[in-house]
């Protein structure tokens, strides 16, 4: 089973905005600040509704902030069983 | 370090001191507990449970206290403190009925003994999940 994990640029993002803080993403978002500190470090993937509302505060889509990264891509030779 | 952290280490603290003092007096009063002995926790258990709610009480209006992340965590260390609490009770009841049989009797005074026991396990496993998953030495830097 391949390993994946949720990846982000919450931090580029942050400091792209006018240098904004932890606190203040936390403060948006309405999360504590260690939370977002442990996002930020990968250490926990945010459910669905706080990810929108991350990629809200910084205007983007989801997928600009947050992306699913498999260890195994899928290549062009993968072919479907049916 | 939020709430819940500081109510897990003082919950480690407190349950870590109440093993060393139930192991303490146990040796002292001889392998056969004595009632007198564990009723003498009771007020260390009361005052216990009063300063968990008084670490636990929200301490600001305006700031998020509690989020998804910590729901989780109490969640996940809720779940592993019951496992290892049933795990402990059904392994108790199954020792002492191969150890004493079906037809002996033991003493009435082991059941609140095994009723400490449980409240203890219960608090020193839900406290060392919490740390576990904050990780034990949360570094709460702004970078």
């Amino acid at each position: 089973m391949a390993k994946s994990e949720v990846k982000n640029n919450i931090r580029r993002l942050r400091f792209e905005n006018g240098e904004m803080t932890q606190q203040q993403l936390a403060d948006k978002t309405g999360v504590t600040r260690q939370t977002i500190i442990a996002i930020e470090a990968g250490k926990y993937a945010p459910s669905l509704p706080l990810a929108f509302r991350i990629a809200r505060t910084f205007g983007l889509p989801i997928e600009g902030v947050f992306q699913y990264e498999d260890e195994e891509p899928l290549s062009s030779s993968t072919t479907l069983d049916i | 370090m939020n709430r819940a952290q500081k109510s897990a280490w003082f919950g480690l603290t407190m349950s870590t001191l109440l093993l060393v003092l139930v192991v303490t007096s146990v040796l002292v009063a001889g392998p056969a507990p004595q009632l007198s002995n564990l009723l003498w926790f009771s007020p260390a258990l009361g005052l216990y449970a009063l300063l968990i709610i008084f670490l636990r009480k929200k301490q600001g209006q305006d700031k998020v206290d509690i989020d998804e992340r910590d729901s989780c965590i109490s969640r996940k260390a809720l779940i592993a403190a019951f496992s290892s609490t049933a795990g402990l009770l059904i392994g108790v009841c199954m020792i002492s009925l191969f150890i004493v049989g079906p037809t002996s009797s033991i003493p009435v005074c082991l059941l609140p003994a095994l009723l400490y026991s449980l409240f203890v396990v219960f608090i020193l496993t839900y406290s060392v999940a919490v740390l576990v998953q904050y990780g034990w030495r949360d570094k709460d830097g702004e970078k």
